[in-house]
């Protein structure tokens, strides 16, 4: 199947997970709370650093220029 | 050949330093006090490590830096990106003294670590331990040692005892490859502590309150931190230059006052339901939204996708939203202190990159920023929260230290005993 338009980073092959953090106390976390933050890194984009996985696709720099199938 | 160390206590405020060098649970602590000046310090704005670090080891404001917390937004969106090394815009003090062999242990705000002539151990926040140090080659090494970058967080009182656990594990850990590694040829060093932090956070309540049950875990933990930190001043040569610091202070959390839904309720911000996408979820017709506990960003139409602000509005919807901060009362008592713009707390070319105001919060209250909450404050799980106002600065041998009460000036201080430090 293609990554669906209305999909983000969450379900896209080129997002490596990087952990999870709660920023309010520093802390780094192993496990999702209301307050944890996850991060990635995209494969395709080392540039954008660590970021929240909420790119949709229809907005994603690289899906435009490939589809991607997972 | 004269060498310098700095050793960083994150999140120690001068009052618990001063306090437990006194009552002799650091003794190592009252013996350097003794032997140099400490001095209160201000951090720069707003008051998180990111911040704070960064400023500390480029001796530059964060208009001149570039870094305005954990967190920013990627350009031209509402995805938030995280603190990354590369978007540091001025070299830290170790690449502008590349003749010196530096090593560097655990300092936040710095991974991925980069090349440098030494050995640099990058701190919160780094994912993974083998990717935190440079050179890539001591990956093996520092791995099989069993090192930790930080402790995960309690979730829950009965995480507590855990992650005191924790707590000692890592110092313990980080003192073990601090030592080896200054085992071999170095001029300069820089080693922190983040677990000082994190205790703070979690339990603060537990150092002020003789009467919890964690109290002496609390004194504990410090106590083993004055063991560390003679252990890794023991292993320099008499006459390093020698500076101690903290990046921030901390004080009881309070009650938590969360500003985004302040603004929902007086019609500044509105959000799509909870979607995973977090800041997506601001409408069009949003004028203002807060972010990272401090931060107050406009919806600037030069910003962000969706924003509605005019730059010609920008000044007037500044002076509303401190006016509005600055009327909120709880029980009679002010919640928020100050509100700063921009323009008043930063200065140079990455200005313009910073949220608009930063907030800071009055004695027992702390900020929220979740964009979902129903709720205007709350008691808050965390019992600690930094402050701006109360960091330390010691330096050895120094008879005062009057003219570096702000922590971007600390570099400055080493170097009056270290002349050969170029800033």
């Amino acid at each position: 199947m293609t990554f669906e338009t209305d999909q983000t980073c969450v379900k896209c092959p080129h997002a490596v997970y990087g952990g999870s953090v709660l920023f309010r106390s520093c802390s780094l976390s192993n496990r999702n709370s209301v307050e944890d933050s996850m991060f990635i890194e995209c494969n395709k984009r080392p540039d954008l650093g660590f970021f929240e996985p909420s790119i949709r696709a229809t907005e994603c720099p690289v899906w435009k220029k490939e589809v991607i199938l997972v | 050949m004269q060498k310098a160390a700095i050793i960083g206590l994150d999140g120690v405020p001068y009052g618990l330093l001063t306090d437990l060098a006194d009552r002799g649970i650091m003794p190592n602590t009252r013996s350097l006090l003794g032997d140099g000046a400490i001095t209160k310090a201000r951090t720069s704005m707003p008051p998180n490590s990111a911040v704070s670090w960064s400023s500390i080891f480029t001796a530059r404001n964060p208009g001149e830096h570039g870094i305005f917390g954990f967190t920013d937004f990627l350009p031209n969106s509402y995805t938030v990106s995280y603190h990354h090394s590369m978007r540091l815009r001025t070299q830290p003090f170790w690449q502008r003294n590349h003749d010196k062999r530096t090593i560097i242990i655990n300092v936040p705000a710095t991974y991925p670590p980069q090349a440098l002539n030494g050995v640099h151990i990058s701190g919160f926040v780094s994912p993974k331990v083998e990717k935190a140090i440079y050179p890539s080659e001591q990956s093996k090494w520092l791995t099989e040692t069993g090192y930790m970058v930080d402790v995960t967080a309690p979730f829950s009182e009965s995480e507590i005892p855990r992650f005191i656990e924790e707590l000692k594990k890592a110092l313990r850990k980080r003192v073990e490859v601090g030592l080896k590694l200054l085992d071999s040829k170095w001029d300069m060093t820089f080693f922190v502590v983040t677990g000082t932090d994190r205790i703070g956070h979690y339990l603060w309540d537990a150092y002020e309150n003789t009467r919890n049950q964690y109290h002496d875990d609390f004194i504990e933990y410090f106590r083993l931190v004055d063991e560390a930190i003679g252990q890794i001043i023991e292993s320099f040569p008499e006459n390093t230059a020698l500076m101690m610091l903290s990046d921030h202070g901390m004080t009881t959390s309070g009650t938590a006052y969360n500003i985004n839904t302040l603004l929902k309720e007086e019609g500044y911000l509105s959000v799509e339901d909870k979607t995973e996408s977090n800041y997506n979820a601001i409408r069009a017709n949003s004028r203002a939204f807060a972010a990272e506990t401090n931060k107050i960003y406009l919806n600037t139409e030069a910003r962000f996708p969706r924003g509605s602000v005019k730059s010609s509005e920008r000044v007037d919807l500044e002076d509303e939203i401190r006016d509005l901060l600055t009327s909120v009362r709880i029980g009679g008592r002010r919640v928020v202190k100050t509100v700063f713009t921009k323009e008043e707390i930063f200065d140079g070319p990455y200005s313009s990159e910073a949220p608009e105001l930063v907030a800071l919060p009055e004695d027992g209250f702390s900020f929220k920023t979740g964009l979902f909450s129903k709720y205007l404050s709350t008691v808050d799980r965390l019992q600690g929260r930094h402050t701006e106002d109360d960091a330390f600065l010691y330096l050895r041998g120094a008879d005062d230290l009057d003219e570096f009460t702000h922590l971007e000036s600390a570099l400055l201080a080493l170097r009056t005993q270290y002349g050969g430090l170029k800033l």
